[in-house]
């Protein structure tokens, strides 16, 4: 199947503004768009068992709203790295971002039930939450990780 | 050959703990270049999502059940798609919750599975600390305690 890395979630666009004003208004542009679409064209293409057993390709749908999420996310200009973006066995997919032992994980179940957690490595609890429309949450968590890496590098200056 | 697993009225295996699967024994979970993440400062390791499911139902490869067959283990769970894989000992599998069985399909008759929830993010963590690499991917790390 020949998708093309930007046209794959094309004609999708009137639904997406209506779920972005459902989620979170966005207000700038999305930065990492083109790797996104990119990785998660791979990713739908993926052949049944992949990983060595019997995992199926990321489903369209799931990988249709992960995209909206992650618009919606950056959207309100929040300063952070490109995540990555990795596929379950059941169609699933997880968007993580790793930072300084810092870890923030969107597992995208299905469209709107997303189990999300943060936390960090050397720290055996971790903040879960089940997210459907409403990703504030993330933000601020994506705010807290990159704060806690600029707070490390000024005490190594000193 | 090991004893066959319980079926349901539709042949599909049913969650069990196998009897000749004992607590001492391994299992091998194949780990593909689609599961290794950037760690954010330069490195990279395997996400979380090589233990996550959420069908309550996870592949693996039966360690024992290979090497009875008189199998090379590294050479049967290996190929240029999944580069990699992880050892975890059953006892600690079983020691959270979870159900470890046999599966055999057609392809592959050493194949089990693991049942239970794998969403818990504390109980795929704990996995992810238990794990140990079997064939090591060069330059991922796998947990937090490895040192490359």
């Amino acid at each position: 199947m020949g998708y093309h890395s930007t046209d794959i979630f094309s004609g999708l666009s009137s639904q997406r503004v209506h779920q972005q004003k459902a989620i979170i208004r966005p207000t700038h542009e999305f930065p990492y768009r083109e790797n996104i679409s990119s990785r998660l064209q791979e990713l739908i293409c993926l052949e049944l068992g992949w990983d060595g057993y019997r995992a199926k390709p990321v489903s369209f749908d799931k990988a249709t709203f992960a995209m909206n999420m992650l618009e919606a996310i950056y959207s309100t200009n929040i300063q952070t790295n490109l995540p990555s973006i990795v596929p379950g066995v059941s169609g699933d997919l997880q968007i993580e971002w790793h930072y300084n032992g810092y870890a923030i994980e969107l597992y995208v179940i299905s469209p709107h039930n997303v189990c999300a957690s943060f936390y960090h490595e050397d720290n055996n609890t971790a903040e879960e939450l089940e997210l459907t429309s409403d990703f504030s949450q993330v933000i601020t968590w994506i705010k807290k990780m990159m704060q806690e890496n600029t707070n490390a590098k000024i005490a190594s200056v000193r | 050959m090991p004893k066959l697993p319980p079926l349901d009225e539709n042949n599909k295996v049913i969650p069990h703990d196998h009897e000749e699967i004992t607590n001492e024994q391994y299992i091998i979970r194949r780990v593909s270049h689609q599961h290794v993440v950037s760690d954010g400062n330069g490195g990279q390791k395997i996400s979380s999502m090589l233990f996550k499911s959420n069908s309550g139902e996870l592949s693996i490869d039966i360690k024992k059940f290979i090497e009875d067959a008189g199998l090379d283990v590294k050479k049967f769970v290996t190929n240029p798609r999944f580069i990699g894989s992880v050892l975890i000992c059953v006892d600690q599998i079983r020691a959270l919750g979870y159900k470890v069985g046999y599966d055999p399909i057609q392809e592959n008759p050493y194949h089990g599975e693991i049942w239970g929830n794998l969403k818990s993010q504390s109980n795929i963590k704990t996995l992810l600390k238990q794990a140990s690499w079997f064939v090591a991917i060069d330059g991922v790390s796998l947990n937090e305690n490895e040192t490359l």
